[in-house]
């Protein structure tokens, strides 16, 4: 029987620390579930000879590598999410299935009639998230009708902003047709709800969308995803995105568990997503006052979420000239003024400042804002950090390495929107050129990868993949100049990721001091090469230093 | 007349918008606190800047505060939905709802809420401009876009600060507001001082306006009245044709062409609604037909009885 105060010898093919000062290794040793030191198991000799330990020799032909790390999704929009059904035209990969492609009408709804079947209670409601035009064609409340005449079916937009449900979700919600009728973006014959539509639908959803049970259910699914995905630390950057208090004794439930392998970093947003005092003094107060609420595995501290405009996704980025293609309307999710007056409030209690950026004007106005800042109360390491990433000049790359800023970029928009965002709204050259990470690699640009999820997979190893190929969807290469060398990916998603969430010092690479967070590779990414990142297999994590394998699909 | 909310069982929804510092706060907090006689309920985006003396306020819980004039005002927090949701739910509902658009947010839009939402219907959209810098905003780099779609969204344009600009400066920019937002009617006031009547319309408890004039600046009321059925065509031919000075009308109008069922007609800038009674139910048996309708204008130097005379035309 081992003590936990006794130490644990990892053995492996190849330990990948990441650390230039000794980047291969063969052995681990790690104690309450601290890293003691790297090396083999001659180097470490001094430390066995002097403290009872044992040999773990389960992954001796496997990998070891940092735990990776996703420093921006969202756990409760994804426990919203995963409940539902995937429809997606993309193939995702979750712990509890694979969901295939669907494209095409018809197989969209033949994919549609074999969940219906699929599911034991007839009353239940089907939601189904993914549908896109593009893919799949427009559905109606009559198309939707065909499927089912007594199942509830609600079709939600891959892009969140429309849904379209059959007559029987008609009857489940209780709304009254002509009240549908009424709304300007309701269309009741063809049963949509698009934009502001949405809330009124939301108003009969949330019941059961939100209700505790299925929320929870959401929370569990997300926990496992994330393990799957082998992360051992996520960032939260947006915690609260519903409602603190409904989701955070929610969150602690679900995830502040024994057998959780992962920890939780809580991002709270700085101000309300409706705008916000003009002063932020409050706001401030606020942030601080969260880390009263800490547990050991969800941590607020000193970073905090701004937002300077609207989504990628949802096609609301502020866009600088040229423009789109056809007529654009970004919006603000701050006003520019708050947004500095808010900025300023935390930078100068020393906050870590992440900024939601989508466009090129939105990281116009979030750089704008840190000159400002800079010229006012300079600062040192300070880790403002462009989230997101999507549309930017290389000038503006430029500027975020001299005003010494970070970047923590969504590169799946390349996958996965690279095609549409050419032909309908950017044109080639800017669409190729979205997240643009070979130029922030040229600037030396600390940058990590995140996925945003459920914008994207939760995969570590698929959003390398993409910074390394810039393959899109339709497979073409989508700006070769902008591609991450495989090392340099590698390091997006451990000890720069760690980095852009203020704690390189504590995990990130294998090196004795370090948390002894792992992630359990059957092949060593560097052989495999880039190429092939996204299909090697994880056996697991080590979280804390305790072993999480994970479980094989049936 | 017979209230409108027991006659649409609709509640009125204004928005109003405009960017930062264009004085929508002080406009709404002069309507919390105003002696109007009306339930307001009010949603603003934080209470940061509600500036309300706190002898009027009863209670105060959280999100939500009320006030001895039986108005409310509530945050939005982060769900437009579950803020109506919330005021609806309050015992007695509330006369009218006001939504404070955030300073970035296209009214337009908002207004689709007050449109769609259930028990709602939209009274107008008002969009505040600060005189002194629209024309200079209207190019930033930032947020130049936005700011010339709150124009375009304005039913009512309140040219705000008009004390801080001297004749010309005020004569220009009420031209380039003329030019870049032609759908909506011009307001100038200083101070975001305006009649409640012609932020929110004629209430059917409300005292004349007229009776306030000398208070209200050149603000006027004109009350039209017939027995007999007007023609729709005609009616609404002569709305089109009234002066600039025009700014809301409002009333319950007998149609020669549908005669058993009331309508109501209102006038919110340019924007004309003459609708069957949103019930659907509410025909002329409770009272005789008969048309009534109160004009608000500003500035008209028009004899007292023009709207009479005009009005009369119509009549079958």
């Amino acid at each position: 029987m081992t003590k936990a105060t006794d130490i644990t010898v990892y053995t492996a093919r190849t330990v990948r620390t990441m650390e230039p000062a000794l980047p291969l290794a063969t052995a681990v040793a790690v104690r309450d579930g601290q890293i003691i030191e790297v090396g083999s198991l001659e180097t470490m000799q001094p430390w066995l000879d002097a403290h009872p330990h044992h040999i773990y020799d389960r992954f001796k032909d496997h990998v070891i590598m940092p735990g990776f790390i996703d420093p921006h999704l969202h756990p409760s929009m994804a426990a919203l999410l995963l409940p539902m059904h995937f429809t997606t035209a993309l193939e995702w990969h979750l712990p509890w299935q694979d969901v295939p492609s669907t494209r095409g009408h018809n197989e969209f709804l033949d994919r549609l009639k074999e969940i219906d079947l699929s599911m034991e209670d007839p009353d239940e409601p089907l939601f189904a998230w993914g549908h896109h035009p593009i893919w799949h064609d427009e559905v109606y409340r009559s198309t939707l009708n065909g499927i089912s005449t007594t199942r509830p079916i609600i079709v939600w937009h891959r892009g969140f902003h429309t849904l379209v449900v059959n007559d029987a979700t008609v009857e489940w919600m209780g709304m009254d047709e002509a009240e549908g009728e009424r709304h300007p973006q309701v269309n009741m014959a063809e049963g949509r709800f698009f934009e502001t539509g949405l809330s009124l639908a939301f108003r009969y959803f949330n019941a059961y969308t939100l209700a505790p049970k299925r929320f929870a259910e959401g929370l569990e699914r997300l926990r496992q995803v994330v393990h799957f995905g082998g992360h051992t630390t996520i960032g939260d950057m947006a915690a609260g995105m519903f409602d603190l208090e409904m989701e955070w004794p929610a969150l602690v439930k679900a995830l502040e568990r024994d057998d959780t392998p992962f920890r939780v970093q809580m991002i709270p947003p700085g101000t309300p997503f409706s705008g916000g005092s003009k002063e932020g003094v409050d706001l401030v107060a606020r942030a601080v006052g969260l880390r009263e609420r800490n547990t050991h595995r969800l941590q607020f501290y000193d970073h905090v979420k701004l937002f300077a405009d609207g989504g990628f996704y949802a096609g609301l980025m502020q866009l600088g000239p040229p423009g789109a293609i056809e007529e654009h309307h970004g919006e603000w999710m701050t006003p520019p003024e708050t947004f500095e007056a808010v900025a300023r409030a935390f930078w100068n209690e020393g906050f870590k400042i992440h900024v939601h950026c989508s466009g090129d004007l939105g990281m116009e106005l979030a750089l704008d804002t840190l000159e400002k800042l800079q010229w006012e109360r300079p600062r040192f390491d300070h880790r403002f950090t462009i989230e997101h990433f999507g549309v930017s000049t290389p000038e503006q790359v430029r500027r975020i390495a001299t005003l010494g800023a970070c970047a923590s970029v969504n590169i799946y928009y390349v996958h996965e929107l690279g095609d549409a965002y050419w032909k309908n709204k950017l044109g080639h050259e800017r669409a190729s050129q979205m997240s643009r990470l070979g130029t922030l690699a040229r600037h030396n640009v600390p940058t990590a990868l995140h996925t945003d999820f459920t914008m994207a997979p939760a995969l570590p190893l698929n959003s390398a993949w993409v910074a390394v190929n810039r393959i899109s969807e339709a497979g073409h290469v989508m700006g070769p100049e902008e591609c991450l060398t495989l090392d340099q990916a590698m390091r997006a998603i451990t000890i720069d990721a760690a980095y852009i969430l203020g704690l390189e010092n504590e995990i990130g690479t294998i090196r004795a001091g370090k948390k002894a967070d792992f992630t359990i590779l059957e092949q060593d990414p560097y052989e495999v090469g880039g190429e092939n990142l996204r299909e090697i297999p994880i056996w697991g994590t080590v979280f804390e230093g305790r072993p999480f394998p994970i479980k094989r699909k049936k | 007349m017979t209230a409108m909310n027991d006659l649409g069982l609709m509640i009125p929804v204004t928005v109003i918008g405009g960017y930062l510092g264009a004085g929508k706060t002080t406009l709404i907090n002069s309507l919390l606190a105003g002696d109007h006689g009306r339930r307001l309920a009010v949603l603003v985006n934080d209470f940061g800047e509600i500036n309300i003396d706190a002898g009027l306020i009863t209670a105060h819980d959280g999100d939500t505060i009320s006030l001895s004039n039986g108005c409310v005002c509530c945050t939005i927090a982060d769900a437009l939905g579950t803020a109506l949701d919330k005021v609806l739910g309050l015992t007695p509902p509330p006369d009218h709802i006001v939504i404070e658009a955030s300073g970035v947010a296209n009214p337009a839009k908002i207004a689709m809420y007050g449109q769609g939402w259930p028990g709602l219907r939209l009274d107008g959209i008002i969009t505040v401009v600060d005189g002194d810098s629209v024309q200079a905003r209207s190019t930033d780099k930032f947020v130049g876009t936005t700011v010339m779609q709150q124009l375009a969204a304005a039913e009512l344009l309140i040219l705000n600060k008009v004390d801080l600009l001297s004749d010309q400066q005020r004569d220009d920019t009420r031209q380039w507001l003329e030019q870049n937002a032609p759908q909506a009617r011009i307001i100038e006031t200083s101070k975001g001082r305006l009649p409640t009547e012609v932020l929110l319309g004629q209430h059917s408890n409300g005292k004349p306006i007229a009776d306030g004039t000398a208070q209200h600046g050149n603000f006027e009321a004109f009350t039209f009245r017939a027995e007999r059925p007007l023609d729709r065509a005609r009616l609404l031919a002569l709305i089109a044709a009234w002066p600039a000075g025009v700014l809301r009308a409002k009333g319950l109008v007998f149609l020669g062409d549908d005669p058993d069922q009331r309508y109501i007609l209102q006038l919110v800038g340019k924007r004309i609604t003459l609708d069957r009674d949103a019930t659907g139910d509410m025909t002329w048996t409770t009272s005789p037909p008969k048309s009534q309708i109160v004009v608000i204008g500003a500035g008209l130097d028009m004899a007292p009885d023009w709207l009479e005379t005009s009005l009369a035309t119509a009549c079958l």
